[in-house]
């Protein structure tokens, strides 16, 4: 049993060791605020593609994903396309989104939102409802590392006492996230996403063949998996609004949309979305394959959450057992350090920056020691026994894609505007507060949709209102078009861009 | 006046958009995911993961198309 744990604990200290060892020798110094918050707009596709799967594939996929598909069957596989939608979401916003980011220095998503409505409270609404809800997403994603921990143990170490390591690891690496920024973000996502996503789906591919060497097959597999809930059923748009809600979510993340700034041209971020498709579909369709052919297995049914890990410890033993680990801890890792440097940057740049007239350094510094506050918090707040964490995290969910009314109508329309985008968002996140109280999943009466998309709907008839009474004056009809028409000129490289910020903020 | 592109400045819906809208209903269109659920089988693959990874790899390959024809250079 000791080799065994060395074996595992082994492989993730070897695995942490590489990633510490690319960051020390791959550190560059950020010049500027601008280097900190989006790598100096200097990656190319290969590096995007990585960066937003690592972000938008976090280690919970390994254990709740697999985990909710093994007790709830074809359901929930919603991840999968609401993964490619996202990306395909990303190539047709990719001119718009970094044109406007690199012609006016943009950093993050609230910073666009403030430029297209001309409005330092739409900017700093926005940047507040984006890390209020990450914030849940943190704690999972510290908390998810206690399950690789004490899974790797085989037993000997109890789940506090794994998420205490999980959240130590996971502290320690955000030394390199102060220091290095989005730059170490993006090249350890790009080793990490090779051994999450590329060894990964060696060992899925393995697995599913060790299943069908077992005799199971899609007919061993429980009819009832198979089956959508239909129109019979109390909620006939669970999955439709599964889907809805993830659809629309994907880039109203703060943490997934920041990495459309970290790309050197429009070219790279299409390229990202090109290359990290066919990885997703085979990665995510093969994990999801894997997660419902295991409920053959006998065990599974009764504790699903654990199918991954039960699954490699059963096929491959240890060696299985830590290459299983070290995906999750990768995936993990991945998505933690993104999100808590980009809820740093939206705090620093959209906050304090848009209240307080701030210089490069100080901005740096700001979100520097913001990321340090936020680690030690979560590190915290993980630790403690949280019964009602996956709720929050649902809430967070729900709350982020209230973002998508003003962000992709401002994006994609010259409708709308500051009056309407910050009612609507106040509007929406009022409406699912109350309802969430009282359905915290789908809601009877609205045939299973969430109180998020019911929210959602409040906030775009604001919106949509809003814009139809109050027309623009001439001022912000010119400002408007102006702004559209910097899409027709091509983008200048990073290095010459002008540093215009935002302008006319009300 | 011209109709505007949804995913740029040109006059014209491109590739990548009418993939999106396409993408768009057969994800989000609650009567296919009633068709599509089941375990009858499609070329031996039960039907409601037909629907799932057809539509999938529909999207995953226009996406790869549409990168293929891009003509952004920069």
């Amino acid at each position: 049993m000791t080799s065994a744990i060395l074996i595992t604990y082994g492989t993730l200290a070897v695995f942490f060791a590489i990633v510490v060892l690319i960051l020390q020798v791959a550190h560059i110094k950020d010049r500027n605020f601008t280097e900190f918050a989006v790598a100096g707009r200097s990656f190319g596709g290969a590096y995007q593609a990585m960066a937003f799967l690592n972000t938008y594939l976090p280690g919970t996929i390994f254990i709740a994903g697999v985990g909710f598909i093994a007790s709830k069957g074809v359901i929930g596989f919603y991840q999968l396309p609401a993964c490619l939608i996202g990306q395909l979401t990303m190539y047709v916003m990719a001119r718009r989104v970094w044109t406007w980011g690199s012609t006016y220095d943009l950093r993050t998503q609230a910073d666009l939102l403030g430029l297209r409505f001309g409005s330092r409270a739409v900017r700093i609404l926005a940047s507040l409802v984006g890390v209020l809800a990450l914030l849940p997403f943190l704690v999972l994603g510290m908390q998810s590392l206690g399950a690789v921990f004490s899974a790797l143990s085989f037993g000997r170490i109890g789940y506090t006492s794994a998420v205490v390591i999980g959240v130590a690891a996971m502290a320690v690496r955000q030394i390199w996230t102060m220091n290095m920024g989005m730059r170490g973000i993006v090249i350890s996502d790009f080793f990490q996403g090779i051994v999450a996503y590329g060894i990964g789906t060696l060992l899925i591919i393995g697995l599913i063949a060790w299943l069908g060497a077992q005799g199971i097959g899609f007919t061993s597999v429980e009819p009832r998996l198979y089956v959508f809930p239909g129109p019979a059923s109390p909620v006939p748009l669970a999955f439709f609004s599964l889907e809805l809600t993830l659809v629309l979510g994907s880039l109203c993340f703060p943490d997934l949309f920041i990495r459309l700034y970290t790309a050197d041209g429009v070219r790279s971020v299409k390229q990202g979305a090109a290359l990290g498709a066919p990885i997703a579909l085979v990665f995510l369709g093969g994990l999801n394959l894997l997660a419902l052919l295991s409920t053959a297995l006998p065990g599974v049914a009764g504790k699903p959450q654990d199918a991954w890990f039960a699954l490699a410890g059963r096929a491959g033993g240890p060696f299985a057992l830590a290459l299983a680990g070290t995906m999750v801890f990768a995936a993990s890792m991945g998505n933690f350090d993104a999100t808590v440097q980009s809820c740093a940057t939206q705090l620093a740049n959209d906050v304090l920056g848009a209240c307080l007239k701030l210089s490069s350094r100080q901005l740096t510094r700001i979100a520097r020691a913001t990321i340090a506050i936020l680690t030690i918090a979560t590190a915290a707040i993980a630790c403690l026994p949280l019964p009602q964490l996956f709720t929050l995290v649902l809430f967070g969910l729900q709350a982020v894609i209230q973002l998508s009314v003003p962000l992709y109508l401002g994006i994609f329309t010259r409708f709308g505007n500051s009056t309407g985008a910050a009612g609507g968002l106040i509007a929406g996140i009022a409406t699912l507060a109350v309802l969430d109280l009282r359905w915290p999943l789908a809601i009877p009466w609205a045939f299973g949709l969430n109180a998020g998309l019911i929210a959602l709907g409040v906030n775009l008839l604001v919106y949509v209102v809003a814009g139809v009474l109050r027309a623009p004056d001439m001022e912000e009809h010119r400002r408007i078009e102006r702004l559209f028409a910097a899409l027709r000129i091509p983008p200048k490289a990073p290095a010459e861009a002008p540093s215009e910020g935002a302008p006319a903020a009300d | 006046m011209k109709p505007r592109s949804l995913t740029g400045t040109k006059s014209r819906l491109d590739g990548a958009g009418l993939l999106l809208i396409a993408g768009l209903f057969l994800v989000l269109f609650p009567p296919l995911h009633w068709l599509a659920s089941g375990s009858y089988p499609i070329f031996g693959l039960p039907r409601s993961l037909f629907y799932l990874f057809g539509f999938s790899a529909l999207l995953t390959a226009g996406l790869a198309l549409a990168w293929l024809l891009d003509g952004t250079k920069a």
